[in-house]
């Protein structure tokens, strides 16, 4: 089947068209998620080489035990609960090593975080200026406390429902939305702190 | 309603979980209360950009890198089929039978050291599993230790910590499973399995 006729298919559909050996399909379904998942897993690592290899190695997973999902869930809940799960293993190594405590640029950590961004004087392209966008988001979320983040990134980067968020991370859904609200109250501080009067001229 | 409870359910309506009655009352409060209106304003601000101009790209070659890694995990998945893990459960219940094997093997040379030295030693009489004080039963066990097959349900047991113990050329034989040999409505779940 090609790629072109896979493109109208629901994500259900696509994986069961993987577990029948239809490699053209996953193609599609990697292209419909790897930017969110990229980002989803970028936010929470904050490191963009280790998103890349985890966010691949993500896929790997879902591609090699295509034949274990299960249509109870959506493919979009199973991919990121997978991809959460790598995730949560980096970070509990990273914890282990003394190398992984060496505070990120744009970690909570860090309470000074200088803004490493190109002189708005000589920002005229475009191209500067969504860099500097780019950043300044990170640096936005980067200082939502870490526990926060898993539902909050799942709910915006996944679109998961406070349901299958709680699936995802074994949260009781009341935390899940009580989680979420928080993230959201930190990440508008954030927000206006950074951006403060721009704010609405940014959007 | 208060500003707490205003700003739980501006987040429960930004994902579409409040219900109309309480978006009604969200909306009243949102008319008399400026801070709110505007923590409304810059979330949704926000959150705007963090879904589109602050959206990071995966690198260029990252569908050409997956490729190659998917390849390569297929290659070793078939290279190296004890990564399936249904093999890895078959090499887990392979290890757990020799364990067993050898706790079996262990146990009867135990029991025939005790066998061939009983009596000449206060610390090896009977099953050795004697609480100090106790008086030898020949049962294997605790004192208080109940039988949970009357009837005679428990030669091995009975036989090991006898007068004798086990004989020499018995070792090896019925040493294993409880071997059955009462009634037929005393069969437990032992006996089955």
């Amino acid at each position: 089947m090609a790629i072109h006729s896979h493109e109208s298919l629901s994500d259900e559909d696509l994986i069961l068209q993987v577990q029948e050996g239809h490699r053209q399909a996953f193609d599609v379904l990697v292209g419909r998620y790897k930017n969110r998942l990229y980002n989803f897993i970028l936010k929470m690592v904050r490191d963009p080489d280790l998103a890349e290899e985890i966010t691949q190695d993500t896929f790997v997973r879902a591609y090699i035990h295509a034949d274990k999902y299960r249509t109870i869930a959506r493919f979009s809940t199973w991919l990121y609960t997978i991809g959460l799960n790598l995730v949560r293993n980096h970070m509990r190594r990273k914890k282990r090593s003394p190398i992984g405590r060496i505070p990120m640029v744009g970690s909570q950590d860090g309470d000074k975080v200088e803004m490493d961004l190109p002189d708005p004087g000589h920002g005229a392209d475009r191209e500067v200026r969504d860099r500097e966008m780019k950043e300044r988001v990170a640096q936005v979320v980067a200082k939502i406390p870490q526990h926060y983040l898993e539902p909050f990134l799942l709910r915006e980067y996944g679109d998961l429902s406070y349901e299958e968020i709680s699936a995802a991370t074994g949260l009781k859904i009341g935390t899940v939305r009580s989680r979420i609200n928080r993230a959201r109250s930190h990440f508008r501080e954030n927000w206006v702190t950074r951006f403060g009067g721009e704010a609405d001229t940014l959007v | 309603m208060n500003c707490k409870r205003a700003k739980e359910n501006i987040s429960l309506f930004i994902d579409g979980q409040l219900e109309p009655a309480g978006q009604a009352r969200l909306n009243e409060h949102l008319e008399i209360c400026p801070d709110c209106s505007s923590y409304l304003d810059d979330l949704k601000a926000g959150l705007a950009v963090l879904h589109g101009e602050g959206m990071e790209d995966p690198p260029e070659n990252f569908e050409w890198n997956l490729r190659r890694k998917i390849q390569l995990a297929m290659t070793q998945r078939e290279s190296f089929p004890l990564e399936d893990r249904s093999d890895r459960r078959d090499l887990w219940r392979f290890g757990l039978s020799a364990a067993a094997a050898l706790l079996i093997m262990l146990s009867g040379g135990t029991l025939w050291y005790q066998s061939q030295f009983s009596g000449q030693s206060p610390g090896l009489t009977g099953t050795g599993l004697q609480v100090s004080g106790e008086e030898d039963t020949g049962r294997v066990g605790r004192p208080g230790w109940v039988d949970p097959l009357p009837g005679g349900a428990m030669p091995v047991t009975d036989r090991i910590g006898g007068a004798g113990g086990i004989p020499a050329s018995e070792m090896g034989r019925d040493y294993g499973r409880p071997q059955h040999s009462g009634p037929a409505d005393s069969l437990t779940a032992q006996d089955l399995n």
